[in-house]
């Protein structure tokens, strides 16, 4: 607990990192918070209502149904920040797994994980996205699943990288002469270690998810009625994108400030927390 | 010599490294870092192996503690060949030699403090005598209680080095592999460490065998001698020999380029 | 050298089957149907029969599979569109010289960009300007493309009128003379390779800037300062080479990236690239289509895979191809 204070006073310090923290925070209380903070429910729909800009009734407008864009957007943070974290998790530990087993353990393994790795990475993935999210109408469940299933092969490459050097340091051979097992040594001499990459990379990823998803349900192959994502929510700006701009306006600038703030914050991170640069620890 | 007082036989040993850089199908560049050495360490000896970098010297260290596998040769500690032992008991062997490295920063875990450092390596199950098995490692090494809870980047230098000696002494090891032991350190705490060292051999009895560059730190440490130069060992001779009447040009050589001679 | 080559021309094959192989499996597996297209509540389960017959979807999938792959390996047939019956090799070779064109200004846009960006940013490390350089970058690097694409239409096309900002010609297009037909295309992709090159070039922006700041803090530049070597001097022949090198790694791996963009961008500015192609062929489960596209996507990321290699291993004579490690 003190380490994560500690961490958090860090990223204080510098601007960029007071943003993505403020930013995150906010995005994820507002998530949280959604029944609580909606001004309506936000799939009845209100025909005599549709299409009208921002008053003080509807702060953000309604859509092309007469639904409250706020209340859609407070429970969209729900579908694309879930999808976003979710994917991200399963992307991190999928590649942790690989990337710490493939530098651990080099040798047959090592190569057979990295050719696997380096086949995947020469899949088209947002096309294979579209396949499966688009033929699938899937839950959010399964979009989150299928996102992070197709994005792990980059955080395996980054932990192999590290693992591989953190195998040679010596505190590893030290590890090694006393008889440590090699699982306690992966887990608690090598994991630890790579732990900074890992988060870094697991923050940027979180918004790289969100914006896939977006694209997605803004193509129109996202989650399915009636939950809805910022990205579909988007979609229904398309149409008329000056005639009904306050939709793509309010829509646009939730991915777009969720995704300031990850980048921002994983940016920080990544000088408060990289390996190469002092006062890194604890 | 009997085999009570024999420590470690090395016979034959060959090292050699795949040089990076080769094709998938194509010949690979072997480049030989050790080329047929024996050499034997008599128990309660320190037995000093020195050259310039990229001799071998270090490529020796690292195939006694299975770091590296060698091309050809044995390896005997106590009269069991180190390479052909089933893995129990080559756990249990293996844990009487125990490495300390040049580079304590490198040599110990950032994420975890000095009290797990050493905790880990008591093979213990019983928390209490733990305990006072890593308060009196501590004490042993000059270092206090108080720095228990530290992480490695809270101590100096020295006390990193003297925490990776203690960790080292932690499975009662009866040889212990130096490795450039004081070469990154100022010459004030040098000196502590190798005093700390020669304390600690006379109090455990305790095989050291010494790399080095340095043969300022050979004279201090060593009983025996022995040159190594591009892989192959070039003379072995006792301390007060080698220093006082070195046979090999390239001992001379080493001498005299040290400034001792 | 040759070696290295055959061993990844094999990689890449078995990549592009596999792939093509996985795509196949999972498409026919996902839930959908595409005799829905053609059918309406009222007709009968003859009918629908009689279709999935003509599509030749009655077969067992393994049997539909080997046909598959035996008129795509021997005759190059691929099959026609369940959409509109055109040879679905020709409905790819329509639009994807689109994509293509769309991709590679962007990709040069996006490149020249970042690299001015970054560098110019590097060399004023810590200055007010490059500040507002890497907050620039920021700001695009987090845009999504179908928003900022939005907004350069609206602005531009809709409310300014001074652009066109949809399709990819205008409908006096056959009536233009040669350098008017250019004219007339040039006019339709600014907006498209704009978004697609805007939100590409932080990529490279931010890459540039802390390869050029490592860079130019290393020893060899410091040392060339020392030198009294022209500030010029050192900041092209020593400094750019040494940040580039690196970019042409990334620049290969961003591949994929730029083919999901264009597939995007299309979408929004209605060009008849692959993306549209995709995107329809997705919605109304136009297996031939589909099979098509997922192997022209697979080409394009090998390739891009490839040239990264060889222009990683041309541009730095260090690089010996084959050293996986």
């Amino acid at each position: 607990m003190n380490a994560f204070k500690n961490l958090i006073s860090q990223l204080w310090k510098s601007p960029s990192g007071r943003i993505g923290l403020i930013l995150v925070a906010l995005f994820s209380l507002l998530a949280l918070g959604a029944p609580l903070l909606s001004p309506y429910d936000p799939i009845k729909q209100n025909l005599l209502l549709k299409s009208s800009p921002p008053s003080i009734s509807h702060l953000f407008g309604t859509d092309l149904f007469g639904r409250d864009i706020l209340s859609r957007l407070l429970y969209g943070a729900r579908v694309s920040m879930g999808i976003g974290l979710g994917s991200a998790f399963l992307a991190v530990f999928l590649g942790s797994a690989v990337g710490l087993s493939a530098g651990f353990l080099r040798g047959g393994i090592d190569t057979f994980l990295m050719r696997i790795v380096d086949l995947l990475l020469g899949f088209p993935k947002f096309f294979i996205l579209l396949l499966v999210v688009g033929l699938g109408s899937p839950s959010i469940w399964l979009t989150a699943t299928v996102l992070g299933a197709l994005s792990w092969m980059e955080i395996a490459r980054v932990v192999r990288g590290e693992v591989v050097l953190i195998r040679e340091m010596n505190y590893v051979k030290a590890a090694t002469a006393l008889g440590l097992s090699p699982m306690n040594i992966a887990m608690r001499y090598v994991l630890p270690n790579v732990s900074g990459s890992i988060i870094v990379s697991a923050t940027l990823l979180v918004g790289t998810m969100i914006l896939v998803e977006a694209s997605l349900s803004y193509l129109g192959f996202g989650v399915q009625p009636p939950d809805a994502s910022w990205g579909t929510i988007m979609n229904q700006g398309r149409i008329d994108p000056l005639g009904t701009w306050w939709i793509s306006a309010s829509a646009g600038s939730a991915i777009f400030l969720s995704l300031i703030g990850f980048n921002l914050l994983g940016d920080s991170l990544r000088d408060v927390l990289d390996p190469r640069t002092e006062n890194s620890q604890s | 010599m009997d085999n009570k007082e024999l420590i470690l036989r090395i016979k034959e040993l060959s090292i050699s490294y795949r040089s990076s850089g080769s094709s998938f199908w194509g010949s690979k560049e072997e480049i030989v870092a050790v080329n047929d050495v024996s050499l034997t360490v008599r128990r309660g000896k320190t037995f000093a192996i020195v050259g310039e970098s990229g001799s071998g010297k270090t490529s020796i260290a690292m195939s006694i503690l299975g770091f590296v596998k060698p091309v050809s040769g044995t390896v005997e500690f106590n009269g069991m060949n180190l390479f052909s032992l089933e893995a129990d008991k080559r756990r249990k062997t293996m844990r009487l030699i125990q490495p300390v490295f040049q580079d304590a920063n490198s040599a110990l875990n950032p994420r975890m403090t000095v009290e797990t450092s050493l905790a880990d390596s008591i093979d213990t199950p019983d928390q209490l005598q733990k305990r006072e098995q890593t308060n009196s490692l501590l004490r042993s090494v000059g270092l206090s209680s108080d720095h228990m809870g530290k992480y490695p980047h809270q101590l100096s230098g020295g006390q990193k080095q003297r925490l990776c000696i203690a960790r080292a002494l932690a499975p009662e090891p009866e040889l212990l592999i130096l490795d450039e032991p004081v070469s990154a350190q100022d010459l004030s705490i040098q000196a502590q460490i190798l005093s700390l060292l020669l304390e600690i051999k006379k109090a455990k009895n305790i095989t050291y065998l010494l790399i080095s560059h340095d043969l300022n730190v050979v004279r201090i440490l060593a009983d025996r001698v022995a040159v190594m130069r591009s892989g192959i060992l070039v003379e072995e001779a006792s301390c007060e020999k080698f220093f006082s009447d070195p046979t090999h040009p390239y001992s001379q050589e080493l001498l005299e380029n040290s400034g001792i001679k | 050298m040759l070696a290295y080559s055959i061993r990844r021309l094999i990689t890449a094959l078995l990549t592009l089957f596999l792939g093509v192989s996985l795509t196949f499996f999972v498409i026919r597996l996902a839930p959908g149907d595409p005799t829905d297209r053609f059918l309406t509540p009222s007709m009968s389960p003859k009918v629908k029969a009689a279709i999935t017959e003509k599509l030749g979807l009655n077969e067992p999938l393994p049997i539909q599979y080997m046909t598959w792959v035996k008129n795509v390996i021997i005759d190059f047939d691929f099959g026609d569109s369940f959409a509109n019956g055109r040879k679905a090799s020709t409905v790819i070779m329509d639009a994807l010289p689109y994509t293509l064109l769309l991709s590679t200004l962007s990709l040069l846009f996006g490149l020249l960009l970042g690299t001015v960006s970054g560098v110019y940013s590097a060399l004023r490390v810590g200055t007010p300007v490059d500040r507002a350089i890497t907050s620039i970058l920021m700001f695009f690097y987090s845009v999504p493309s179908f928003w900022l694409g939005l907004i350069l239409l609206g602005i531009f096309s809709i409310e300014l009128n001074w652009l066109p900002g949809s399709q990819i010609t205008s409908i006096f297009h056959e009536r233009l003379s040669f350098f008017g037909k250019i004219g007339d295309y040039a006019a339709h992709l600014i907006l498209p390779v704009l978004t697609l090159g805007l939100t590409t070039a932080p990529v490279y922006g931010r890459f540039v800037r802390s390869s050029m700041v490592e860079v130019l803090n290393s020893d060899f530049i410091v040392s060339a300062r020392a030198r009294g070597l022209s500030e010029r001097k050192i900041v092209f022949n020593y400094g750019l080479r040494n940040a580039l090198l690196p970019l042409i790694s990334i620049l290969g791996t961003s591949f994929p990236a730029l083919f999901s963009g264009a597939v995007i961008v299309e979408v929004i500015y209605s060009l008849p690239g692959m993306g549209r192609v995709m995107v329809d062929a997705a919605l109304g489960r136009d297996y031939p289509i589909i099979m098509a596209a997922s192997a022209v996507a697979f080409v394009a990321v090998i390739i891009g895979n490839f040239l990264a290699d060889i222009g990683y291993a041309v541009a730095d004579p260090r690089v010996r191809l084959g050293d996986s490690s």
